[in-house]
């Protein structure tokens, strides 16, 4: 008997037992479908965090001067990048699309009349050149009053947190002390020219943005800054990528390194997968419960089926050929269902990452315009996706061998008389 | 005989199938249990440290000092914190009570400044609020009246100190004026709450109001309310007597954004138990409907020997139901015994989040809620039970003759 035949078998016992084809396909869409959607959920939940880092905060990757990294927390202006004309000039050669920052410690100074209360606020003021600047963060689709910093603008742009704190409003005076490259104080009078709400909450808490032309001239930065923000897809960046590009960049200056937001953002991350294992955890559990709902049809399938084998055996049919189409049938509803599911979580899953809950209605509502859209996401993830839809199909295979091997060892007369 | 030895026996008779049945309904039921009891562990860890650490469950503080917090209003402070405290905690209502001092430092080490955060506050009060010697990593506390601290293990490592070493902290003062203090480390801190381990350092409360010059003032006192207490309507009470001397009383409830956060977290968490219903719903379904389908050889054997459509499906439901029974509550058992062996010993996450080193803390406490542990079991039995009805009811309703015929 040749392959043909067994296919054929096979595909005969499939449509013969209908009903049963159909539910425990059913069983195994249900389980990989949930999966599925599951994993997307967490998935996207961990996105929207990353993505809130690096689109609004990090960058996916940051050129800094080698001795930056260590010292970051006080964010030095003298650890800089010197020449940041030639190393922008080398990305763009490279089709890579990059923007100069100088970030630093400030001391927000406001004054009664108009502020409401005189005080300080100490700050992370981040000095960005308005053209470059958009093409790497999204900065400026989040302005919630006021505009966004442009070329001759002289004006400050405050996180929404920041500027709810100190009760600001567009055109406001304030000062803003800072130490120079060399460290000398220095202060800069500025305007609040606009009031930027971010789905980063420290974003929207902690930073203020100006002109890199004011800071420069104020600062005595000479040309220099000490980060250049890198655009690219943070799914795609790599340890080689960043080590080759860090090799390139030393041809336009030496003593650089490239960060990768993973280590950029180490700490917020570390936040981000605090909830990860958690993730995990869920993310097993309910692979357990798909995975005895496919074996336990599948299981049952086979067992109640004792009598048939009997019978094929007793025609004339030997052990191998009778095992191997009960197991290629086994697999193809395996493959069946687990195709089904994944059709089923396509468009589902579509839903999720386009639309997603909204849960805006499960939380009580409080009196203040919050940039969370209180929405929750799923995301694709093609990997798990195709793995899982393997792994159904390899399990439901797998299941079926042992009460097969035991159907053909049973004598051909106890298998006709079990019930 | 009655229906319900007919299902008994026929459980019996068919062992295998049976326990097969029974044992997706115990996996599916054990699973549901410690699930959800992890994510009941998560939205109590998270409610627990908002209330403890990050907010407070009502915040006593000057009418004008959340408003003007960004510029460190020293001035606008509870004044004779100790009195307030002990009245407040007095109240029949409260639980817990306890005055705290907190206020932004610069650290000097070397030519590098970190920012930070001290915690000026009352061990002996905290103890009982936030249970802060219990996250005492190593070391002892500092001592009333002495220049000792204990700081965050990230804090520390940021600095590069520990133990027995000393650091220098700047800040401003109640009249502006600069002041720097040298504290001695006695412990480290394994904060509970991620942002504090890399920010804090807690020292003895009437040293914070010395070198900040507040005078046995408080900035603000933390209070937590007995159980059956509404923790925003406890406040509103307080508030006819605090606004008088210019405080306010503000419940956790009603400080939006910790709320809305706290709030959008939890609407996560439930659509997460869900899914899980969903999910253990369709094994369940799935299981039972194939059991009976499986049996109508059966059904029509029975149907031909008299048996009425209506016993039939009755005897079907006992069977799902028995077995389903049988198999949830066991299942129920075992998902109970997992999630309280790790609500004693805690389930340390940084197993499954993939070598990630972090500094704070990942061991989380199941928590098994009554309401979903019965929950799981019923939902399991019930579902089982009325799953048997649609095949059964069809077999019933053909002709013995066709049935028999496979």
């Amino acid at each position: 008997m040749n392959a043909r035949f067994f296919l054929g078998l096979a595909f005969r016992n499939l449509t013969r037992h209908k009903r049963r084809t159909i539910l425990t396909a059913t069983s195994m869409a249900a389980g990989l479908a949930m999966f599925i959607l599951f994993d997307s959920l967490l998935t996207g939940l961990q996105n929207d965090g990353v993505r809130s880092m690096v689109w609004y905060d990090t960058g996916a990757l940051q050129v800094q001067n080698a001795a930056y990294w260590d010292e970051k927390d006080s964010m030095p202006l003298d650890k800089a990048i010197e020449r940041p004309d030639k190393v922008l000039a080398l990305l763009d050669s490279k089709a890579l699309k990059a923007a100069p920052r100088a970030v630093f410690q400030g001391e927000l100074v406001v004054n009664q009349d108009p502020w409401p209360e005189s005080g300080s606020a100490r700050v992370r003021v981040v000095a960005i050149d308005p053209t470059r600047d958009g093409q790497v963060f999204r900065l400026k689709d989040t302005v919630a009053e006021g505009k966004w910093l442009s070329e001759d603008s002289g004006g400050i742009v405050l996180g929404y947190q920041l500027a709810k704190d100190l009760g600001a409003k567009i055109g406001y005076p304030l000062t803003v002390v800072a130490r120079t490259k060399d460290g000398a104080y220095q202060t800069m009078d500025l305007r609040v020219s606009g009031i930027v709400n971010t789905p980063n909450a420290a974003v929207n808490r902690l930073n203020a943005y100006i002109s890199l032309e004011i800071a420069d001239e104020i600062l005595y930065l000479g040309g220099s800054v000490n980060q250049i923000v890198v655009a690219y897809d943070e799914d795609a960046v790599t340890d080689a990528f960043v080590s080759r590009l860090g090799s390139d960049l030393s041809q336009a200056e030496s003593g650089l390194s490239v960060l990768p937001w993973k280590t950029t953002g180490a700490d917020f991350l570390a936040f981000v997968q605090s909830r990860s294992g958690l993730s995990r955890v869920l993310l097993f559990i309910v692979f357990i419960i798909a995975a005895v709902g496919v074996s336990n049809t599948m299981l049952m399938t086979i067992l109640e089926r004792t009598r048939e084998m009997g019978m094929l055996r007793a025609q004339g049919m030997y052990d191998k050929e009778l095992t191997a189409s009960l197991q290629l049938e086994a697999a193809a509803i395996g493959l069946i269902g687990g195709v089904l599911g994944l059709v089923l979580s396509l468009p589902l899953n579509a839903f999720l990452v386009n639309t997603g809950f909204d849960l805006s209605w499960m939380i009580e509502k409080v009196g203040v315009d919050l940039p969370m859209a209180g929405r929750l996401r799923g995301a694709w993830h093609p990997r798990i996706m195709f793995t899982a839809v393997a792994a159904g199909a390899f399990l439901s295979f797998l299941v079926s061998v042992v009460p097969v091997r035991r159907a053909v060892k049973m004598s051909v007369v106890e298998a006709l008389r079990h019930n | 005989m009655k229906l319900s030895r007919i299902a008994a026996l026929n459980i019996r008779r068919n062992r295998r199938r049976s326990f097969l049945s029974a044992l997706a309904m115990l996996v599916v039921s054990a699973a549901l249990v410690f699930a959800f009891s992890l994510i009941e562990g998560m939205k109590a860890e998270m409610s627990r440290n908002v209330k403890e650490w990050s907010w407070g469950e009502i915040k006593i503080a000057h009418a004008q000092f959340e408003k003007n917090r960004l510029l460190n209003p020293l001035h606008l402070n509870v004044s004779d914190g100790a009195s307030l405290v002990s009245r407040i905690a007095a109240r029949p209502e409260t639980e817990a009570a306890t005055g705290r001092a907190i206020f932004s430092v610069m650290i000097q080490k070397g030519d590098r400044r970190y920012q930070a955060q001290g915690w000026g506050v009352d061990f002996a009060r905290e103890e009982s609020y936030s249970r802060l010697p219990k996250y005492l990593k190593v070391g002892r506390l500092p001592e009333a009246g002495q220049r000792e601290t204990v700081i965050g293990a990230g804090l520390a490592k940021k600095l590069g100190i520990g133990v027995g070493d000393k650091f220098t902290f700047m800040t401003m003062t109640k009249n502006r004026g600069m002041y720097g203090a040298t504290l001695k480390i006695t412990g480290l801190m394994d904060f509970p709450v991620a942002a504090l381990n890399s920010l804090a350092f807690v020292l003895p409360l009437d040293k914070a109001q010395s070198f900040l010059q507040l005078d046995g003032a408080v900035l603000e006192i933390v209070a937590k309310v007995k159980k059956g207490n509404d923790p925003a309507v406890v406040a509103g009470a307080w508030n006819a007597e605090l606004a008088p001397l210019g405080l306010s009383a503000t419940s956790w409830t009603e400080a939006s954004a910790v709320y809305y956060v706290m709030s959008f977290m939890t609407a996560i968490f439930n659509v997460i138990g869900a899914m899980f219903i969903l999910l253990g719903s369709t094994v369940v379904i799935n299981t039972t409907m194939m059991v009976v389908f499986e049996r109508r050889t059966e059904i029509g054997t029975l149907g031909a020997m008299g048996m009425r459509g209506d016993e039939l499906v009755r005897l079907f439901f006992l069977e799902a139901l028995f077995i389903a029974a049988i198999g949830a509550i066991a299942g129920t058992a075992i998902g109970c015994a997992v999630s309280s062996f790790f609500a004693r010993e805690g389930l340390d996450l940084t197993a499954f989040m993939g070598g990630i080193d972090v500094e704070f803390p990942t061991l989380l406490y199941p928590v098994l809620n009554a309401s979903s542990v019965l929950g799981s079991l019923v939902m399991t039995v019930i579902l089982s039970g009325l799953a048997s009805l649609l095949p059964s009811w069809s077999a019933a309703r053909i002709q013995p003759v066709d049935a028999l015929r496979v």
